[in-house]
């Protein structure tokens, strides 16, 4: 065995080592890079969850906002963070298809045009872009001065453009700016679409909160009207009661002479007590039209919560005995059963059934039997009351007429009557908050009468 | 006596972000403070618009003096924020007494750091010759770090604690910036006294990097400027053992390219660990680096690379030494510099984020305290009573009251 030359195999070993050294020394520098770029993709992963929630807080903040410039402004800002770009801009599509800026950020120097000089059919693409990528469309937004950006078109629920997004920056921001990573587009797309949602959402909130906003506006004015009209119609109401009750005096006055001279006729010609009978007739016929618009004013001025439980057969029953005398005069039948009871105001039902009894009464023909028929039917709100009679009937151009003040079915005027007593009829149910009509096949066929009464007054 | 307020956030408008946090941080004050005179230290990441900022403060705070400077990334009470537009604040407002003073310089380089500094220190001195503690805020580019210290100390004496950090963009090492004066500086430094007899600081450091492979030794320097290693230009050297083309920018080697020293045998224990890191960020064309401080011949660098282990566990060690400083005091503020690589360049958010808890956590013990800090290029702390200056460290500054 040959001897070995330990100083040859020292060297040997040593130049392994050093090599090995070194192949360590490359192995674990390699190592750092590589940890560096796990920690690179790490970050990435980071960057994305922290714009995710980025985007979180812009679907809450963006919800609240009162004007679209403060939306655009929150916009903007929110894609800052987001995207970490130093610009960005957001413009609406109008209704004339020009792009509005609605908000900016960081163009400071920057003469940006109210309008962008584009229209939905530049856009190279429907999802975000690179604007690198388009040449020709960097171009168009060439005022922006941006070397690089990330651009979305945004849409509305149907489809329709509805604006763009730009956020970028300028050669001066490349400094410390890292340059856009394409892959951003797809994170860019979707918070363009959320920043869409957010905007439609709040112009449809804008035209709704608008249009509410103008039927306040319409309904403080009807109800100022209302106010004006219910104020006029009680003054006036006031004015007809005081008015009729002071003529109501004078006119007694009269009356009472006209009787006097009515019972002493001595030496008195037979002309002049024609004259006096004349007098004495028309100053009864003023008085009734002064009482039956007393009656109406005090419709009016009598308070609705004076209110009882009124049992409608027994009123009828009353009143079938006050009137017993012109029932039996002209042989009249009045039938009525089963009628309710409903909170009322007593005096007022007493006049209106009266009303409507004498009425079916005074309107049927000399020589023919009045019949009268009462009834009441439950509906869904209250009862529905018919007073049918056979008498003259109604033409259909009289049946809404004939409830206004001084209208008169009998346009000759055979019957006697004020014209008032379908007037006071109709604001006693109006006063129930009722209604009142007549249906009527034709002259010659008798009427119905009916009116409606709720099943309890509401307190008002 | 003063009193500390903070806030941070990560509003992208520059005069609402700058707003916002002074609202926030003096929230807690008396409503007629924001009319006194104070001071507002702000860091600021890069991408704000640095005028606004000016421009906000004076609105809300008119009397505030405001100095501050740019950063990786702004830590906060709030947490960390290492977004292009992330804001903290920490407002300062004196009693009836001048408690704080403040002074700055514009263009402070490799070459004049020294005479920079002791310029600064001169004038504080003049206004506030009871000043007790520095702070010193400094563009990160082109500095020498270790003059400066020489040069503040050469007014104030080696004992005066100085603590602070060099200023950085978002770690592409192209150029920093500082606040003074209404002004916004880019080679700049801020130099703050504080002469509240009722504060003293406490400081703690910490890096968790251990050395890998065999040292390369600095054949050729002058001062801080590194010209070659082993005899071959220092930068395409360097950047040939990490596998990097020799043209590489510096800044984005920062996480990867730190460089360590052997420490001075009295050090190595107090400060967890046999080696001092530097970091690079200014190279030469002729493949020349500038070191942060002096680099003589002969000096032996290692690579480094960081340790789990060390980072988390040298941590626990140095918030309970610096708890065990601290004791039953109160905690009036807290100051904090991190290296900008200790972000999300080397750290993912979890990581990050628990780092930060685990400083704040034993300091705060639930109730948030005042705190700033910031990502930087490095770091001024004091380590066994010298000033000495770090990279690659987290450095916290808990202002005390005695």
């Amino acid at each position: 065995m040959d001897p070995v030359d330990s100083s040859d195999q020292d060297k040997l070993s040593y130049e392994e080592l050093s090599r090995l050294c070194a192949e360590l020394q490359d192995r674990v520098t390699r190592g750092i890079s590589t940890q560096q770029q796990l920690i690179s993709i790490k970050n990435e992963l980071d960057e994305e969850l922290n714009r995710f929630k980025i985007i979180q807080d812009f679907s809450k903040e963006g919800l609240f906002q009162d004007s679209i410039e403060g939306f655009a402004t929150v916009a903007t800002e929110y894609f800052i963070q987001a995207f970490q770009q130093p610009h960005c801009l957001f413009a609406e599509c109008r209704e004339d298809g020009q792009l509005q800026v609605i908000g900016q950020f960081g163009f400071n120097n920057t003469v940006i045009p109210c309008v962008l000089p584009l229209l939905s059919k530049d856009l190279p693409e429907r999802a975000g872009f690179l604007l690198g990528e388009h040449p020709s469309f960097k171009t168009k937004l060439a005022f922006l001065q941006l070397e690089d950006a990330l651009v979305a078109p945004m849409y509305r629920p149907d489809n329709s453009f509805y604006g763009l997004v730009v956020a970028g920056q300028q050669k001066a921001d490349q400094r410390f700016y890292d340059p856009i990573n394409p892959k951003d587009r797809h994170a860019f797309t979707v918070m363009a679409t959320k920043a869409s949602y957010l905007m439609y959402n709040f112009r449809t909130n804008e035209l709704l909160k608008q249009e509410i906003r103008e039927r306040r506006r319409m309904e403080q004015m009807l109800e100022a009207k209302a106010n004006d009209l219910l104020r006029s119609n009680a003054e006036l109401e006031q004015f007809a009661y005081v008015v009729s009750h002071d003529l109501k005096a004078p006119l007694r006055n009269v009356q009472g002479f006209a009787d006097l001279l009515r019972r002493d006729q001595s030496g008195i010609s037979p002309a002049s007590r024609e004259y006096i009978e004349m007098i004495w007739e028309e100053v009864k016929r003023f008085s009734d039209i002064i009482d039956a618009l007393l009656r109406y004013a005090r419709v009016s001025t009598s308070s609705v919560q004076d209110m009882k439980e009124v049992d409608f057969q027994q009123l009828v029953y009353k009143i079938e005995g006050q009137l017993s005398l012109t029932l039996q005069q002209r042989k009249a039948q009045l039938q009525y059963q089963n009628l309710p009871t409903i909170q009322a105001n007593y005096r007022q039902m007493q006049q209106l059934l009266q009303n409507l009894i004498i009425n079916a009464i005074k309107f049927t023909p000399e020589g023919r039997m009045p019949f009268i028929h009462l009834e009441a039917e439950p509906t869904q709100n209250g009862y529905r009351f018919a007073v049918k009679d056979n008498g003259i009937g109604l033409r259909p151009a009289d049946q809404k007429r004939i409830f206004g003040l001084f209208q008169r079915a009998d346009r000759e005027q055979q019957f006697e009557g004020n014209g008032l007593g379908l007037s006071i009829c109709k604001k006693i149910v109006e006063q129930h908050k009722g209604k009142i009509w007549v249906e009527s096949v034709g002259p010659g066929e008798g009427s119905t009468f009916f009116f409606t009464l709720p099943y309890r007054q509401s307190e008002e | 006596m003063l009193n500390f307020y903070s806030a941070s956030n990560g509003q992208v408008n520059s005069k609402k972000a700058i707003q916002q946090c002074l609202t926030a941080a003096l929230g807690e004050a008396p409503p007629s403070t924001f009319r006194d005179k104070m001071l507002i230290v702000v860091h600021s990441t890069i991408g704000h618009d640095f005028d606004e900022i000016i421009a906000g403060a004076r609105e809300v705070c008119p009397q505030a003096e405001l100095v501050g400077c740019t950063c990786a990334g702004v830590i906060g009470k709030e947490g960390a924020n290492e977004s292009m537009r992330a804001l903290g604040v920490m407002a300062i407002v004196p009693g009836k007494a001048q408690e704080y003073h403040v002074t700055s310089c514009d263009n402070i380089r490799g070459h004049n750091s020294y005479e920079e500094a002791r310029k600064m220190a001169l004038e504080l001195k003049t206004t506030g010759a009871d000043i007790n503690m520095i702070q010193f805020l400094a563009s990160g580019i082109d500095i020498a770090a270790d003059r400066a210290i020489e040069g503040i100390e050469s007014v104030f004496g080696e004992n005066i604690p100085i603590f602070g950090g060099t200023s950085s963009d978002n770690m592409r090492a192209i150029s920093s910036y500082q606040f003074a004066d209404g002004k916004v500086l880019e080679r700049g430094a801020i130099m703050i006294g504080y002469s509240d007899p009722t504060l003293t600081v406490e400081m703690g450091v910490h890096h968790g990097s251990v050395p890998i492979g065999q040292p390369f030794s600095v054949t050729r320097s002058e001062g801080n400027r590194v010209i070659e290693i082993e005899g071959e230009a220092a930068w395409p050297y360097l950047m040939s053992k990490l596998d990097f083309p020799a043209d590489t920018h510096p800044g984005p080697c920062i996480p990867v390219a730190g460089m360590a020293e052997l420490l001075p045998e009295d050090f190595r224990e107090p400060y967890d660990n046999n080696h001092i890191l530097r970091v690079i960020v200014k190279v030469d064309e002729d493949g020349s680096f500038y070191m942060p401080v002096d680099c003589p011949q002969g000096t032996r660098l290692w690579i480094v690379e960081r340790d789990e282990e060390l980072i988390f566990g040298g941590l626990d060690r140095m918030m309970k030494r610096l708890t065990a400083q601290i004791g039953n005091r109160e905690v009036a503020a807290v100051f904090h510099t991190d290296c900008a690589a200790r972000g999300r360049a080397m750290f993912d958010a979890i990581v990050k984020d628990e780092i930060i808890e685990n400083m704040q956590q034993p300091l705060t013990k639930g109730t948030p305290l005042p705190w700033l800090g910031m990502y930087g290029f490095g770091e001024f702390t004091r380590l066994k009573a010298k000033n000495l200056f770090h990279n690659y460290t987290t450095s916290i500054y808990a202002l005390i009251r005695r």
